[in-house]
């Protein structure tokens, strides 16, 4: 009997390890990613990075032509660290930039996808009609047009394509491709959902000239198309591919970008390497590019200072103050990037009729009885901008001048007192009780915590931490008072951020702002294509907004971005349009 | 034998009903709209787009059909196995836990490995030196491993192995198969946490049964046989003790098989558990029934397996 028992011990003991190895025998064949090559040479075919040849002078009535891709001029990074970029350095060529993505790419199809992180993940694949100058953020330049013209009052565009661009998989770039993706982002095919169709809702028509010409009719003026086809989602994709499946580019990328995709492991890692002939000459100087899915911010750090990756990503792949400091402290040769984004966390009071915040009164007590700047300070270690409602720095009104409202100033007891008798004339003699709804995020609840410090003499303040699809599924339900919750729009221009956040009925008018001015500010600022007039325009719907307490940012968010000092960047990274990869090499 | 394992397997029926109308309908009941959270995407920004365009996708979803109806379209699909397809990932459910599935077998298999390692051995000393700092060390380590949360357990890990060796395991999932000693330095870390975790257990067990049979007549009679203590420890007394221990080990595994969530996320190993967590953050529906359907029919399977297993070890057990 014991023998018995003994040898099927053995037996199970020998069954169990022959099938471990069977069932590892089934996982995925994955090949690890390319390791970093050794320094290479630069590619015969590429000469040194040179000047594109600059737009020939055009006819009157029309408007200047973008500059094409002229040598990129270098810009030194503000706030903490600099991107290194020594005068006598030269770009090299080879390396590969190993970043972290702290999320799953879930597909490579922008148009169907809100996720940043599907945005810069296919950035570098493909190319836009126009992208923002890297060099000057606030302007627009040619990328896969190199010229256009404005006729009709406005309403009419003819932009000339590049000459001699061809798809990754050799195939000729031409107008149809340019029409293809703009209709397929105005009206998707059945079973794709263009996420931003509406902002493609301004074109009545577009058509291809010829070959390299595109012509777009809008149904009115309207400023914010350049940005709209600058914008990263704003992808022109291949025709040819999709004609013959919709759905091609959901798990594959053939682009006109400066990398060419490899692959994309769910889960693991998404993978791109250099495009051997890519339109500007010269670039880029990057072997390859890998983002590397790692969801926890704590195994992602611990990565980097290892030098398991040597970029440590955008937005939420980015780094806090805190661990800066560590970096800091250990001595470790990586730069930090400070930058801006162009969205961040509005606070929303919910102005719905019959909520207490319908009253302008009531708003104005919030704003007197909180302090945005103290909120930043101790919520979100100091990282962030004071704005007011807009963000783009060619539109929104200076920051003295935002800083002059009272939700910017320290909480004093005079303005606690002011609080106090606007609530009362307001029919709250005895304060008031708020439903506090945020996101269970740290930055948004900890910022919501100190308002209920500050206010809690006037605002008696119930705070709920919620997940993500309960959060929004409340705000959208009305079911709160004031909230803190994420603002960034789709692109960073005044009147598509008004058209998801502001205007009368928008999808994410969270705050039921239902204002006829704001309304007829959002209608001018479309048709102001004059950018000075634009800029008036939006300033002044800026001031009218803070002066009837609508609605405020706590913050435009900003990030730390760590890079390994190896990696250079002419740059600082243009949340925008998507970094410029094309631009970043590795030094020795 | 064969009516108790036909009875057996007849009972995973009203099992598996009762889990999947649970798992069905629980998920529905949890706010947030489906179809806005596809399109956002795990880190997305939950952006609302046009009713026109939302109403199609929720059409193409399926979500707009009343409750019973996707019920039972859903049964219909499992009962085919089909499990249908994922809304974050628009792959088929059963491809994605085909590919996640030997992962995180990987990984419990490992971490089932290193928790007989470390548990039995340690229950034995324990057992042997009843009373003495061994036994009362052995206890510390294996409470301080049910004490101690597994994500910690990790976390200290990496910063440990960061600290001391600045080392940082190789990122990007690699099998076995591929480069077996990549995939090493991969998974033994999070096999490690999650062995030592379950190795209190194991360990605690080991001793309660050694100091069980060590009290047996028959193991008094072979020390008065004169055989060697070791002889009388290995052949006699182990290994009639280990017969509880290879039935709590077998369910160890179930629940490592679900359970391995945060070693995957931390340890960044792409397996079920870390896909399950993203499809409830997603209210991903087919993915996530689709899982928890698999793993609570793995579940059955290794407690059928383990108490047949248990029978054939020990004939003297005999089920009717």
């Amino acid at each position: 009997m014991e023998r018995t028992v003994i040898v099927r011990l053995k037996a199970l003991w020998f069954t169990t390890l022959a099938l471990g190895l069977a069932v590892s025998a089934c996982a995925p064949a994955t090949a690890p990613p390319a390791s970093a090559p050794t320094p290479s040479a630069a590619p015969a075919s590429q000469a040194a990075p040179q000047a594109s040849p600059k737009s020939p002078p055009l006819a009157s009535g029309t408007t200047q032509a973008p500059s094409a891709a002229s040598t990129p001029t270098p810009r030194p990074a503000t706030g903490t660290g600099a991107v290194p970029q020594s005068g006598s350095e030269q770009p090299r060529y080879g390396g590969i930039v190993k970043a972290i993505s702290a999320f799953d790419i879930a597909t490579l199809d922008v148009i169907s996808s809100s996720s940043t992180t599907v945005q810069y993940v296919t950035r570098p694949v493909y190319s836009t009609l126009l992208r923002v100058d890297p060099a000057k953020p606030t302007e627009v330049v040619g990328d896969l047009a190199t010229n256009w013209e404005i006729t009709d009052g406005g309403k009419v565009y003819v932009f000339t394509l590049r000459d001699g661009v061809r798809w990754h998989d050799g195939q000729p770039f031409t107008a149809a491709d340019v029409v293809f993706s703009i209709d397929r982002m105005r009206n998707p095919p059945k079973g794709i959902t263009s996420v931003r169709k509406d902002l493609w809702q301004t074109i009545s028509a577009v058509e291809a000239v010829d070959a390299r010409n595109v012509k777009i009719t809008l149904k009115a003026p309207n400023a914010s198309l350049f940005s709209l086809l600058a914008a990263a989602p704003s992808q022109i994709v291949p025709k040819h591919v999709l004609e013959k499946d919709p759905k091609a580019i959901t798990a594959n990328m053939v682009g006109t970008g400066p990398y060419k995709f490899v692959k994309n492991e769910k889960g693991i890692v998404f993978e791109a390497k250099r495009n051997e002939n890519y339109y500007v000459k010269g670039r880029p100087y990057l072997d390859g590019v890998q983002y590397y899915i790692i969801p926890d911010a704590a195994t992602g750090f611990a990565a980097l200072r290892a030098h398991r990756v040597n970029f440590g990503g955008w937005g939420g792949s980015g780094i806090s103050v805190s661990q800066s400091q560590q970096i800091q402290r250990e001595g470790l040769q990586i730069n930090m990037v400070r930058y801006p984004s162009i969205g961040g966390q509005f606070i929303i009071l919910n102005q719905r009729p019959g909520r207490p915040f319908a009253d302008e009164r009531v708003r104005k007590a919030f704003a007197l009885a909180t302090d945005v700047t103290a909120a930043i300070q101790l919520a979100q270690e100091g990282l962030g901008r004071r704005v007011g409602t807009f963000v783009n720095p060619a539109s929104a009104l200076p920051e003295a001048e935002v800083l002059k409202y009272p939700q910017y100033q320290p909480v004093t007891d005079k303005k606690l007192a002011e609080a106090k008798a606007l609530l009362t004339a307001a029919g709250y003699p005895n304060g008031l009780d708020l439903d506090g709804s945020g996101y269970s995020q740290a930055t948004y609840v900890n910022a919501m915590e100190v308002f209920a410090q500050q206010a809690k003499s006037v605002f008696r303040i119930k705070i709920k931490g919620l997940e993500t699809a309960a959060a929004y599924d409340g705000w959208k339900a009305g079911r709160f008072d004031m909230a803190v919750a994420p603002g960034s729009p789709a692109m960073n221009d005044p009147s598509v951020r008004a058209a998801e956040f502001y205007v009368s009925g928008a999808g994410s008018n969270y705050a039921g702002i239902n204002d006829k001015e704001v309304d007829r500010y959002y209608a001018k600022s479309l048709e102001a294509t004059d950018p000075l007039e634009r800029r008036k325009i939006v300033q002044e719907w800026e001031r009218y907004m803070l002066d009837h307490y609508l609605i405020w940012y706590l913050t435009n968010n900003e990030y730390i971005m760590p890079m390994w000092k190896e990696i250079r960047d002419k740059y600082i990274p243009d949340l925008t349009s998507g970094h410029e990869w094309q631009d970043v090499w590795i030094a020795q | 034998m064969r009516v108790y394992i036909a009875r057996r397997l007849l009972l995973f029926i009203p099992t598996l009903l009762g889990v999947s109308t649970l798992i069905f309908f629980l998920i529905r009941i949890v706010p947030g709209d489906v179809a806005i959270l596809a399109l956002a995407g795990p880190g997305g920004d939950v952006r609302q787009i046009d009713p026109v365009s939302l109403k199609a996708l929720r059409e193409q979803m399926g979500v707009d059909k009343p409750l019973l109806v996707q019920y039972v379209d859903w049964l219909w699909t499992v009962v085919r196995l089909d499990m249908g397809r994922s809304f974050t990932q628009d792959q088929p459910v059963v491809s994605i836990i085909w590919q996640r599935l030997p992962i995180t077998a990987e990984l419990a298999i490992l971490a089932s490995l290193l928790t007989a390692l470390m548990g039995i051995p340690t229950g034995v000393l324990a057992a042997l030196y009843r009373g003495t700092w061994i036994d009362y060390t052995s206890r510390v380590v294996a409470i301080a491993g049910v004490a101690m949360p597994t994500f910690w357990i990790g976390l200290v890990i990496i910063v440990a192995l960061l600290w001391l060796f600045k080392w940082f395991p190789p990122l990007g999932y690699v099998s076995f198969f591929h480069d077996p000693w990549v995939n090493i330095q991969q998974v033994i870390w999070p096999a490690l946490a999650l062995g030592y975790y379950h190795m209190a257990v194991v360990s605690r067990m080991t001793r309660g049964t050694m100091l069980e049979v060590i009290r047996q007549d028959y193991v008094r009679t072979a020390r008065a046989k004169g055989l060697a203590d070791f002889m009388v420890i290995t052949r006699h007394t182990l290994r009639n003790a280990l017969l509880p221990i290879v039935t709590i080990m077998g369910i160890q595994f179930g629940v490592m098989m679900g359970g391995a969530v945060i070693m995957e996320s931390i340890f960044l190993l792409p397996g079920l558990g870390r896909t399950l967590f993203l499809a409830i953050t997603m209210r991903d529906y087919p993915l996530l029934q689709g899982i928890v359907m698999f793993l609570s029919v793995s579940y059955l399977a290794i407690n059928l397996a383990v108490d047949l297993l248990y029978a054939w070890l020990d004939p003297r057990i005999r089920y009717s």
